[in-house]
């Protein structure tokens, strides 16, 4: 295991590469956090979820978008465009680290579109995992408590966020980062051509298996599977307790194990 | 601004950032501020407090470390069995101890929110080479003043005594109340660490031995945190102990326990950052014990 800062150095990334064992075939995995609040809530499933896919003989890198975790940056700064292009520097560290020609990825919740759309832009993803993705932003952003920010704070002091900004989950939500992660339609979004895609839900929720079946009568392989778990991703506690639903962990193992092939 | 992954620890692999300022605007003989792990948050801290903190911190000239305890975050958990209270304790000495070795830190500064705060207290009793104290949220006690202030508008309300007598009258007939219960799920990981505050009277005889050290202390409690209802509670409440002008206590009623607010965050990080600061200037000293008159 190797924690290191990588990409451009005006803007490193955070990451954490886990190497598979010497005698396993070259085979990786780049796994992308969600955000806000879900991200601290992730963070100790995705380790074990990196621990399952080592054991199984897969390369993992985790990283932090840039304004997130411990990656450089501000979250004011954030953007839907910036966090899309660092996971492409990550697929482009782990091949290069692992001396693989192409990655596979694993996303939950936004983690889980972001990755999707790294896979369409570029050529050397080989499968994508969405772990409980998204179904659409709008619907997402106005399901989640927020508290407005801006104006002054308690001492007097002017705030530093931009007006508009809204704090969600621990995390501040800019006016723009709002509006991008709104626009987010993945019911409306078009097959990603012949990558094969699994969409796996802790919740059964129709609107995805729709998607996978419009996306699969296009040509694409596309799976939907409901694996019921516990837990809700957007509702944690005061202690920051992390969330870590076993059968759905469980279940993006063996797929990204199986590489996408059925 | 610079920032380094680092893995260092004897009896574990530890994760942690270290976070350095630009040569030209660094205080070289600073103390180094370590923070320490909130529960089972990963180093980032709570709504990615310590972060914040450690760079504000660096812009200010100041080197910090975050960094996970065994089994937290990114670091290896340990292959002995030794309890929490203890292996934190001795991970954090093997921070201090990297450092020096590393970037040649003397001193340190502990900065921690809730069992991070505890663990910070527990190190700077058995390290002399801690010189500040950074709590949020920490042990705190009642007073006098804060009974009459909880009460004191309680008994004049109308709606106390109908809800006293409501659950009395619940109690009788076996009744609970609706609004009981923890919510848990059964997949959230709580913390291991039980938090249990020690008896006022050992936390007064630690505080007082730190402060005749002449360590500094920055405290600040949350709206989260019953035992603490107005500002300037916490000296009051270990009279024991000779603060003098080497406490900084701030109380933001208005926060909640992990700084979900940005704006809250923003305020902390600035009152930290203000007295990382204020530890460049010599203080008064701790006065020195009144020799013992001979018989």
């Amino acid at each position: 295991m190797n924690p290191f800062y990588f990409g451009d150095s005006a803007r490193p990334l955070f990451g954490v590469y886990h190497p598979a064992p010497p005698a396993d075939p070259g085979r990786g995995v780049v796994l992308c956090y969600p955000v806000g609040g879900e991200y601290l809530r992730a963070h100790r499933a995705f380790r074990q979820l990196t621990n399952l896919l080592v054991r199984a003989g897969l390369h993992v890198l985790r990283f932090d978008y840039s304004g997130t975790g411990d990656s450089a940056g501000d979250p004011v700064t954030a953007s839907l465009e910036a966090w899309a292009e660092d996971v492409g520097t990550a697929i482009g560290e782990l091949r290069d680290s692992a001396g693989l020609e192409r990655v596979s990825l694993a996303g939950l919740r936004l983690g889980g579109l972001l990755a999707l759309q790294a896979a369409r832009e570029r050529g050397d993803v080989e499968h994508v995992v969405m772990w409980d993705p998204l179904p659409r932003g709008a619907e997402y952003m106005e399901s989640l408590e927020r508290v407005p920010v801006g104006g002054r704070l308690e001492d007097g002091g002017p705030s530093p966020f931009p007006a508009g900004t809204v704090g969600i989950g621990g995390f501040p939500f800019t006016p723009r980062i709002q509006e991008q992660i709104g626009e987010l339609d993945l019911t409306a979004q078009e097959a990603p051509g012949l990558i094969p895609v699994d969409l796996l839900s802790s919740r059964d929720d129709p609107r995805l298996g729709e998607v996978a079946r419009r996306w699969s009568e296009a040509g694409a392989p596309v799976h939907y599977r409901h694996i019921p778990s516990e837990g809700d991703w957007a509702k944690g506690d005061r202690f920051g307790s992390a969330l870590i639903p076993q059968a759905i962990i469980q279940g993006v193992v063996q797929r990204l194990v199986e590489g996408g092939a059925r | 601004m610079i920032e380094r992954a680092l893995r260092f620890g004897e009896s574990a692999p530890l994760v942690g950032i270290l976070t350095e300022p630009e040569p030209h605007g660094r205080h070289p003989d600073a103390p180094v501020t370590v923070f320490l792990n909130s529960g089972i948050i990963h180093r980032v801290g709570a709504s990615r407090l310590y972060v914040q903190m450690a760079r504000r911190l660096a812009e200010e000239g100041f080197t910090s470390l975050r960094f996970d305890f065994s089994g937290i975050g990114d670091s290896e958990a340990r292959r002995d069995s030794l309890p929490f209270e203890k292996s934190a304790v001795v991970e954090t000495r093997e921070a201090m101890d990297y450092l020096e070795r590393v970037v040649g830190a003397r001193s340190f500064h502990l900065m921690g929110l809730c069992s991070g705060a505890d663990m910070a207290f527990a190190v700077a009793q058995v390290d002399h080479r801690v010189e500040g104290l950074g709590q949020l949220d920490p042990y705190g006690y009642r007073t006098f003043r804060w009974y009459l202030r909880h009460y004191g508008p309680r008994v004049l309300r109308l709606s106390t005594w109908t809800h006293s007598l409501r659950v009395r009258l619940n109690a009788l007939v076996g009744r609970t109340d609706p609004e009981g219960g923890n919510g848990s799920s059964g997949v959230f990981v709580a913390p291991e660490y039980r938090r249990v505050f020690p008896p006022r009277r050992e936390v007064e005889s630690g505080m007082a031995a730190l402060a005749k050290r002449g360590i500094r202390f920055f405290v600040c409690f949350t709206g989260d945190e019953p035992a603490i209802n107005y500002p300037g509670q916490f000296r009051e409440s270990l009279p024991g102990v000779d603060f003098g002008d080497r406490l900084e206590e701030i109380f933001m009623p208005f926060a909640d326990h992990t700084f979900t607010h940005p704006n809250h965050q923003a305020q902390v990080v600035d009152r930290f950052a203000g007295w990382s600061r204020s530890m460049l200037i010599p203080q008064t000293p701790p006065i020195p014990p009144a020799p013992s008159r001979a018989r």
